[in-house]
């Protein structure tokens, strides 16, 4: 029987981009733009759905090349152009729960340059992903939104 | 043009309840039950709670008082533990206004015959909207409800 447990936290990573408003706002909402970061590191992308408005859901199946195991529901619910993505989403790997996020893009204009910050609320559930992890693939996504703007 | 912020927030409530596990579980799991304690006060005019109790399953109910500002609710349901565990998220409006959305975590343990409740919410509230403490205030109030209806003899 498995152990239940849930570690609450939030995650909070800034980012400035050398890119208009517009264009880091379509990284999240355009498909193609997307694909270019939407997994951390060198994680492949096995199956997506693509579903971007306030209510729309998007399922997407991804990890490691070699065994892309888990699955992320997301459920946009604020979507403001330009400005502001709100989501949640569950995370499992073969059917196990791992966590539910709610998530808070935020993004404005800094100078010529554009301001990101992410909020992370998340529920780790039964100890199958730990805060540190959580944001490293956080902050690694990110990271790849920057060059991809750099394209 | 709506001036655009946020205000991210978490609060916990943990209450003990003199009914067992899977009776304050049952309190969530339909409609029939769920609408006896959850909701605004009696004297509001509501809706039907819709409930589809399972995963990627939608719950939603709305009302307020007679003439006055509609609150709407909307939840779902992201994991689902018997008797153990319920993790939903869920947005309120009022009248067409988005205030806030929210992640909660119910978890229910045994203590002694009874339960302990932990209930867990982290919430966003949206473009200036002051919560000042009374999402907290208000789920104490549903809490209160809940267990006049699970501890009844």
């Amino acid at each position: 029987m498995t152990a239940r447990s849930v570690e609450h936290g939030t995650i909070r990573l800034a980012r400035r981009f050398k890119a208009p408003p517009a264009r880091v706002f379509a990284a999240w909402a355009e498909p193609k733009a997307r694909a270019k970061w939407d997994v951390p590191g060198r994680w492949v992308i096995a199956e997506q759905s693509f579903d971007f408005r306030a209510g729309g859901r998007e399922l997407k199946r991804f990890g490691p090349p070699d065994d892309p195991r888990f699955v992320a529901d997301t459920l946009y619910v604020d979507v403001v152009p330009d400005s502001r993505i709100v989501f949640s989403y569950s995370m499992t790997s073969r059917g196990t729960p791992i966590s539910v996020s709610l998530t808070t893009v935020e993004i404005s204009a800094d100078g010529d340059h554009t301001r990101l910050v992410l909020t992370e609320q998340v529920a780790f559930l039964d100890g199958n992903d730990r805060m540190a992890s959580r944001e490293e693939g956080l902050a690694s996504m990110l990271d790849k939104i920057g060059e991809s703007l750099a394209d | 043009m709506t001036e655009r912020s946020t205000k991210h927030a978490t609060f916990t409530i943990e209450r003990t309840f003199a009914a067992a596990p899977s009776r304050v579980f049952a309190a969530y799991a339909d409609a029939k039950s769920k609408m006896r304690w959850f909701g605004g006060p009696d004297e509001w005019e509501k809706s039907n709670l819709e409930l589809d109790f399972k995963v990627g399953g939608r719950e939603s109910v709305s009302g307020g008082p007679a003439g006055g500002t509609v609150h709407s609710y909307s939840g779902i349901y992201q994991d689902i533990v018997p008797d153990e565990r319920i993790v939903l998220t869920y947005e309120l409006l009022l009248d067409d206004r988005r205030i806030s959305v929210s992640l909660g975590t119910t978890e229910f343990k045994p203590a002694g015959k009874g339960t302990r409740l932990v209930y867990t919410e982290q919430a966003v509230f949206l473009d200036g909207y002051d919560d000042a403490g009374s999402r907290e205030q208000g789920t104490r109030f549903l809490f209160d409800r809940l267990a006049a209806f699970v501890d009844k003899a």
